[in-house]
């Protein structure tokens, strides 16, 4: 074929996926997959993230579930204030997901910042909107894992039981009465699986 | 090979029998109702989702369990909070209007013949009526 022929005779360009097909691939959302063949509802899909992770199978208890919260109701938080508050927990509470609800949401409601108070470590870095941190409240969002708080522990010649800080801003230009708490169990010696 | 439903439960010696336990309330204006909810005696039950319609949304709810030290669900973590009324129940189970319930996700056996007391509060100024519906199953024992 010699030298001519390599010009002449190029190799074929790869093949190019239609523009169709390719606009289709960004549009799938990677979580959609969580959602199980039938499933007509997102609150099914924490019983099997992934279809790896089945809750009922790895968590035991039995204690009732519980719904340790906080308000600012009678006084309602006043236009853009700041209120900080603790939940004290019980014993070995395990967190599933959080609820929150405001009186007023035109500008956003409130932000809430969560802080686990024996670990010293924050659950939101930054304010977190309500609804993006608790969902809505037919709809909530629960925990991929759950999250243990663990038991009291002493510090200092002080016995620091299982606690959360929560600072909220009031993002309302009106006072706002506000609750905000967690939804989980009591779950003894639970590990993160 | 899987074993089939009627293996199961001679495996267990428990048939799951679902079971809706409701409480209906009407709540005067402003006011509060303290209907309760005794367990059927035939069987405990396996409470998995919780669900409800109210009339209005501003309405607070208290649970707790009579028979083990009246044991809270609903509690203020703060320890100074007064007059505390409890959880708005938008907060505390799905609407059934919006289609959604909340799955109480570790299901809790509760025992046969237990009273559940609740107390509700409206602060809409209308009268408020309330369903509340505990779904799950009843744990009945069968012969083996």
């Amino acid at each position: 074929m010699g030298v001519w022929g390599g010009f002449f005779n190029p190799p074929a360009p790869p093949t190019k996926q239609l523009v169709l097909p390719r606009w289709m691939n960004l549009l799938v959302n990677p979580f959609t997959k969580q959602y199980l063949a039938g499933q007509d509802s997102p609150q099914k899909v924490f019983f099997s993230w992934g279809g790896k992770l089945t809750i009922d199978g790895v968590m035991q208890s039995s204690l009732p579930p519980q719904w340790p919260m906080i308000e600012f109701s009678n006084p309602q938080l006043g236009p853009m204030k700041t209120g900080r508050s603790r939940i004290l927990l019980p014993e070995d509470f395990v967190l599933l997901n959080y609820f929150a609800s405001a009186t007023s949401n035109v500008q956003g409601g409130f932000r809430v910042m969560v802080y686990d108070v024996n670990r010293r470590r924050p659950i939101t870095i930054r304010p977190a909107n309500f609804n993006t941190l608790a969902g809505q409240g037919a709809a909530p969002l629960f925990q991929q894992r759950p999250y243990p708080f663990g038991r009291t522990v002493a510090a200092g010649g002080m016995s620091n039981p299982p606690m959360a800080k929560i600072t909220i801003v009031n993002l309302e230009s009106v006072a706002n009465g506000i609750q905000f708490g967690f939804f989980g169990i009591i779950v003894p010696g639970y590990q993160q699986p | 090979m899987s074993s089939s439903p009627n293996a199961a439960v001679a495996a267990s010696g428990i048939l799951k029998v679902p079971r809706i336990h409701i409480i209906d309330a009407v709540v005067p204006l402003n006011g509060n109702q303290n209907p309760s909810m005794t367990i059927q005696a035939d069987a405990d039950f396996e409470w998995w989702w919780l669900s409800i319609f109210r009339t209005n949304a501003l309405l607070k709810a208290l649970i707790a369990e009579a028979g083990s030290g009246n044991r809270q669900f609903i509690y203020s973590g703060n320890p100074q909070a007064q007059n505390f009324l409890g959880i708005l129940v938008d907060n505390l189970a799905g609407l059934v209007a919006n289609n959604g319930a909340l799955p109480i996700a570790v299901p809790y056996v509760m025992p046969a013949g237990r009273i559940y007391t609740h107390q509700f509060t409206d602060s809409s100024g209308a009268q408020n009526t309330v369903q509340l519906a505990y779904h799950g199953f009843a744990l009945l024992k069968v012969a083996t």
